[in-house]
């Protein structure tokens, strides 16, 4: 798969575009992690790139054809989305909210075997396959973003969108769903993601796309675009960006404010 | 930069590229391995459908079983004229089946059989009184339609809760209900006292009414939207103005308009204490109940989605917002359909589909499949209840009964019960 966004203006009020001249590629086994601080627009511009939202100038293309061509059906068999905040509705048990992610393949019938089948893989490879049969009202944050993800798995999509998918999670939870996040780009799919934590774009060796108020975009490797002159000025927090190795010798680098 | 650390990226990317572009074919195939075997899946179904099909027998049961006993139910209640109670023994009521039987299915196989017709029911009519065959042959007419107003009823609840995501919102809220209840006044206005008199013209005018209550909502909810999209909030709130202020000229009506017997033949009217007594009223259920049960126990599965924000359903590759405003006008029609052939009967689509929700799992299929069989159970007893409970001469409405014996259980469903809302 290949998206790839193109002078892209995006907002929700005619004439007042939040963001402006997005530019951007995304690739099989790659990651992009968004970055910007609150209000600058990240949501919007997932939104928009999905074809959610109508974009007020530029292109959307996915794999050389524009994504507002894609109808709904078409478009869940390329892309998913793992909102921000999932609100769940009734008390549905962990498989059959799972399995509402091959809604469009199931068309007009029931489920098949292999319908299933693909749901209890999806659980597994998240690794909540043991929590199939709770109530997914009753279940831990970290537990359920690991299940939306595993819904977003069952669409058997090229690319995943995950707006903010550790926000609010303890730092276990959280970093269990980064290693989840890793394992799916070696694995083959593209992923699209936001997130607050500019260490999160170091562990997952993306690239990154800075966004900010009144300022262009930047997009690349997280090592060009996460130094102190960046972090200040989307932040306006003054950091120090570190290098260490860890027990294994891996090289891992991190940011530190400097208050 | 620092050296190792660029080397290491780089030959990752390298190594990642290189297995990227030898198997391109392979790594859509690789993203869609499945770690879980069919016959794996096929237990685990099996293993945990246990608890809910153990449920759903106890349901069935219970529904079948009240359904027998609605149509060996011994009595003539119909009659409000002051005739009273005519209790007919349960051997009665098997002799006339027996009868029905001979006479329809027996000549199948023996054509010598259809001569002798005439005869057998000489016999019975001998044995038994006028009249008491075609009474017990109705019966399981009337059973048929109860049960199907019942599953209505109750869908109806479902589709509304699940599309609101909230218990207390009702079929009724889109009009059908108080534009039935205008119907039945026009009617009575028209100088007729029971349904039978006309029956053609109280299905034209409850079914019209209340269908043109809901259109009026949905295209000033479109107007409303914009042209562009329905929005349920809006319905829902333009349907409790259309709703209210058809309610108000009803009671204006009511109030001013009517002699004292025109009011008690009105109230007989808006019970429908009668319409499962004329034919037109049971076909006209029957077809619509063919045309709303259908397409929803077809898209069982996929209304599991309108319980969800439209956003997170277009993104699983469903327009959930049509499919909304879909089983609401499915839902509505189920309820018209319901209140024409047995009056209102409001309680049970608020009570049946909550007290399924603490029963079954919340995925609409099994919902779908309580509410069907709890709902027509439920009017079963509650309609066999009425056919005994005469009060002077007055037959009670399903309504009242219905609010009178779910009331209490549903009291003690939100008292000790867990979990659902």
């Amino acid at each position: 798969m290949r998206l790839e966004v193109k002078d892209l203006d995006c907002g929700w009020k005619a004439g007042e575009p939040i963001q402006r001249f997005v530019n951007f590629t995304l690739e099989s086994g790659e990651i992009c992690c968004m970055l910007g601080p609150n209000g600058c627009g990240k949501t919007t511009l997932l939104k928009t790139v999905m074809g959610l939202i109508p974009r007020m100038r530029g292109s959307v293309l996915f794999d050389d054809r524009d994504v507002q061509r894609y109808s709904p059906k078409e478009r869940s068999s390329v892309m998913a989305y793992v909102s921000q905040d999932h609100e769940p509705p009734f008390a549905y048990r962990v498989r059959d909210v799972v399995m509402l992610g091959r809604a469009a393949k199931v068309g007009y019938g029931q489920p098949s075997v292999r319908d299933w089948q693909v749901v209890e893989s999806a659980l597994d490879d998240m690794g909540v396959r043991h929590l199939r049969n709770e109530a997914y009202t009753n279940i831990s944050g970290g537990e359920l973003q690991l299940v939306m993800i595993a819904r977003a798995l069952t669409q058997e999509p090229q690319m995943l969108v995950l707006d903010e998918p550790t926000a609010s999670l303890d730092y276990g939870n959280a970093m269990r769903v980064v290693r989840k996040v890793r394992e799916l780009a070696d694995r083959g799919y593209g992923i699209l993601m936001t997130t607050h934590s500019p260490d999160q774009a170091f562990m997952l060796d993306s690239n990154v796309l800075l966004l900010q108020r009144d300022r262009p975009m930047q997009f690349g490797s997280a090592t060009e675009i996460i130094n102190d002159t960046n972090m200040l000025d989307a932040y306006g927090i003054d950091v120090e960006t570190k290098e260490f190795l860890t027990r294994k010798g891996d090289v891992v680098r991190m940011c530190a404010p400097v208050f | 930069m620092n050296g190792s650390e660029d080397k290491r990226r780089s030959s990752r990317i390298i190594a990642r590229a290189k297995e990227l572009h030898e198997d391109e074919a392979f790594a859509p195939a690789r993203r869609g391995t499945l770690s879980v075997s069919a016959a794996e899946v096929k237990a685990d179904v099996k293993r945990d459908a246990k608890h809910t099909r153990r449920l759903i027998v106890i349901f069935v049961v219970i529904s079948v079983a009240v359904a027998l006993f609605s149509l060996l139910l011994p009595y003539v209640g119909f009659d409000t004229m002051g005739v009273g109670l005519t209790i007919y023994p349960p051997s009665t009521v098997i002799d006339a089946y027996g009868l029905w039987f001979n006479m329809n299915v027996m000549p199948l196989f023996d054509a010598t059989l259809s001569n002798r017709t005439g005869q057998m029911m000489a016999a019975f009519v001998e044995t038994y009184g006028d009249g008491v065959y075609n009474y017990v042959i109705n019966r399981v007419v009337v059973t048929f339609i109860v049960i199907l107003c019942g599953v209505s009823l109750a869908l109806s609840g479902l589709l509304f809760q699940t599309a609101f995501r909230n218990p207390l919102a009702a079929p009724s809220s889109l009009g059908v209900s108080d534009g039935m209840t205008l119907g039945c006044l026009i009617f009575t206005m028209m100088g007729f006292s029971t349904i039978a008199q006309n029956p053609t013209l109280y299905v034209l005018l409850t079914y019209g009414i209340g269908a043109g209550s809901v259109a009026v909502v949905l295209l000033v909810s479109r107007f409303f939207a914009g042209g562009a999209r329905y929005n349920v909030l809006d319905m829902l709130l333009i349907g409790t103005v259309v709703s209210t202020f058809v309610g108000g000229v009803d009671s204006f009506v009511q109030n001013f308009q009517l002699s004292d017997s025109a009011w008690f033949a009105f109230f007989d009217i808006q019970q429908a204490t009668d319409a499962l007594l004329t034919p037109i009223v049971r076909n006209v259920a029957m077809i619509g109940f063919v045309v709303t049960f259908v397409p929803a126990l077809i898209l069982r599965f996929r209304l599991n989605l309108i319980a969800f924000p439209d956003e997170e359903g277009r993104m699983l590759g469903i327009r959930a917002g049509v499919l909304r405003v879909f089983a609401l006008i499915i839902g509505a029609a189920m309820q018209l359909i319901a209140i024409v052939s047995i009056g209102q009967v409001a309680m049970l689509s608020l009570a049946v589909p909550f007290v399924v929700r603490y029963a079954l799992p919340a995925d609409f299929r099994s919902q779908f499949l309580g509410n069907a069989l709890i709902g027509c159970t439920v009017l079963l007893i509650a309609v066999a209840i009425q056919h005994f409970a005469v009060f002077g001469i007055i037959t009670m409405p399903v309504g009242t009964i219905v609010s009178i014996f779910i009331i209490p259980f549903f009291v003690w469903m939100v008292a000790f019960g867990k979990g659902g809302w």
